[in-house]
């Protein structure tokens, strides 16, 4: 069952004075209901944007988010109906994320209300995650990275989500929390039979906890597919520097390949397909059409 | 060997952090420090600055080329800490002052170490920037690191590092904060100048790919120790102690096969 659909979206951001920038030009994605999909990409690339169209942090400037067939709308003053609240987030930084004033367990409590949940309470969540019972005494100013981060899922599992979103959890984090963070926040979801759409920029995390991977190239996705297919056979030219930049502790001293330039200014986005002045392999198609198709998104690899 | 530590022990309050690290760099290698967090790595590396935190006390040899940084006087370290050891750090969103430009920040440890001119270590900084290959260095000098791409920055960072010519480059978690593909970039520019230069260069990284990618010799700590030491190729694939090759199987794999069982 597709738990999350997104079709054509568009995100706009303005600043006065600076052009507009289409931070997500036309993504679709889908996430079922206990699966787990990693969207990847380099910073810039609009992958937070999205994460935060589909909470309604962002507005949609064309296009179309469904979460539980229910139509995405923008966050407002009101009260967001049950069938929304349903779409949790876990956000980067949890030095930020959570209020400092406020003791853990009524944080996590908010969540149980917005569920309306009387039965369980925030020790409870505190247990799932793996922390102890007592902390919901305490501030958030007492934990490492690591405890904030697990804290912030018990808050988002709090309100019972059918689908959690994790917007670079991890990368806040120490490096020997990461793993551990990311394999929590996959049993989590899956426990519960919600989806979840993670999003990082460390492709080794996301390989290990996602049953699906979503490659994201300035504002759009190039190319999806299960993770160990995309792994062992990449085919767009994008995917293939991403996973080629990473180093193999192999001892041979291979340096990784560099994928030449740098992201191009989404304000200002190549004609043609996005990725032409970066691919090794470009035609002369790639510089006047752009590959409007699935899964992979490159007219080498253009559906029959 | 160009940077000896020898029996280097740290400790704050009753907390003994390194309990005796043994460690050489050479001129022209890279040698890696790994481990996981809280194993002493970055003190290892802070304590070759003398920058421990207040009330840590330092013991046993650390020696620049036959001289004892832990014994010299505060003044004449102040004149080897940043001209003959330099440091890059994890973050170069924080690592560099955001509201001084670039060429400021490149030329005023320049200034002050090799006491040259304004106009002469402004041409400097621009020909660091150029070796560091940041497009159109007579521009950047006059920009400000929020200007810049974190890959960018970083290798601005690292232009600051090399400003007075150093012995010794401290690297400590460079590409850890970077996209897969600008780390990439960063590796090939610090084996690069690592080879060119001649530098001693002390990469400390919890990531064992990048130990792999850019490293001569490798050495493991572990709670305080270094736990084993050796040419890259023989740690990472016949690693001899039990703690390096727990760290070897934790890695999700070489990139061939997905490890299923893990999930």
């Amino acid at each position: 069952m597709t738990l999350l659909t997104i079709d054509d979206l568009v995100v706009e951001h303005r600043t006065p004075g600076r052009p507009l920038v289409r931070a997500v030009a036309g993504a679709s994605l889908t996430v079922a209901a206990g699966e787990v999909v990693g969207l990847v990409g380099e910073s810039g690339c609009g992958k937070s944007t999205l994460a935060r169209a589909v909470c309604g942090l962002h507005p949609a400037a064309a296009g179309t988010i469904t979460v539980g067939g229910h139509p995405v709308t923008p966050l407002g003053l009101r009260s967001r109906s049950r069938a929304l609240t349903g779409a949790q987030m876990v956000f980067q930084d949890p030095y930020a994320s959570l209020n400092p004033r406020r003791r853990v367990g009524a944080q996590i409590a908010d969540g149980l209300r917005t569920a309306g949940d009387r039965t369980a309470t925030p020790e409870d969540l505190l247990e799932r995650v793996g922390l102890p019972r007592e902390f919901a005494e305490r501030f958030p100013h007492e934990f490492s990275g690591g405890q904030r981060q697990r804290i912030a899922i018990a808050r988002a599992l709090a309100a019972r989500p059918s689908l959690l979103i994790g917007d670079e959890p991890i990368s806040a984090l120490d490096a020997s929390a990461q793993s551990h963070v990311a394999r929590l926040m996959r049993d989590l979801a899956v426990e519960s039979g919600a989806g979840l759409l993670f999003i990082s920029h460390d492709l080794s995390v996301v390989r290990l906890i996602a049953d699906r991977i979503a490659v994201m190239y300035l504002g759009r996705i190039v190319e999806t597919g299960p993770t160990a297919e995309v792994w062992a056979d990449p085919k767009h030219p994008y995917t293939r520097a991403l996973l080629g930049a990473i180093p193999h502790p192999d001892g041979r001293g291979v340096l990784p390949a560099e994928l030449p330039g740098d992201v191009p200014d989404p304000a200002d986005p190549p004609s043609g397909c996005r990725f032409h002045p970066r691919c090794p392999l470009v035609m002369d198609v790639c510089r006047d059409r752009e590959p409007e198709f699935g899964p992979v998104a490159c007219w080498l690899h253009e559906p029959a | 060997m160009t940077l000896t530590i020898s029996d280097l022990k740290v400790s704050i309050g009753d907390a003994e952090i390194l309990r005796g690290v043994d460690l050489a760099v050479d001129s022209g290698h890279v040698h890696g420090l790994a481990g996981e967090s809280g194993s002493g790595k970055t003190i290892t590396g802070l304590a070759v600055l003398g920058l421990l935190p207040h009330g840590s006390r330092a013991a046993g040899r650390i020696e620049l080329e036959g001289r004892d940084l832990l014994t010299m006087p505060p003044k004449r370290l102040n004149a080897v800490r940043g001209a003959e050891i330099a440091m890059v750090f994890q973050d170069p969103a924080t690592s560099l002052h955001p509201m001084v430009t670039v060429g400021v920040q490149l030329t005023e440890h320049m200034r002050h170490h090799l006491g040259i001119g304004r106009k002469e270590a402004r041409e400097r900084a621009v020909g660091l920037l150029a070796k560091v290959r940041i497009p159109s260095p007579e521009a950047a000098v006059d920009r400000y690191p929020h200007q810049f791409s974190g890959g960018m920055r970083q290798r601005i960072a690292i232009a600051v590092a090399l400003a007075c010519e150093p012995k010794v480059l401290i690297a400590d978690e460079p590409t850890t904060a970077l996209d897969v593909t600008v780390q990439a970039g960063i590796l090939r520019l610090l084996r690069g100048l690592c080879d060119d230069l001649g530098l001693a260069v002390l990469l400390v990284t919890h990531d064992l790919g990048v130990m792999s990618a850019v490293a001569d010799e490798v050495s493991v700590m572990k709670d305080g120790l270094v736990v084993e030491t050796g040419p890259r190729g023989q740690v990472l694939t016949e690693p001899s102690h039990a703690y390096t090759r727990a760290l070897l199987e934790s890695l999700p794999g070489d990139g061939s096969e997905l490890p299923q069982e893990e999930r």
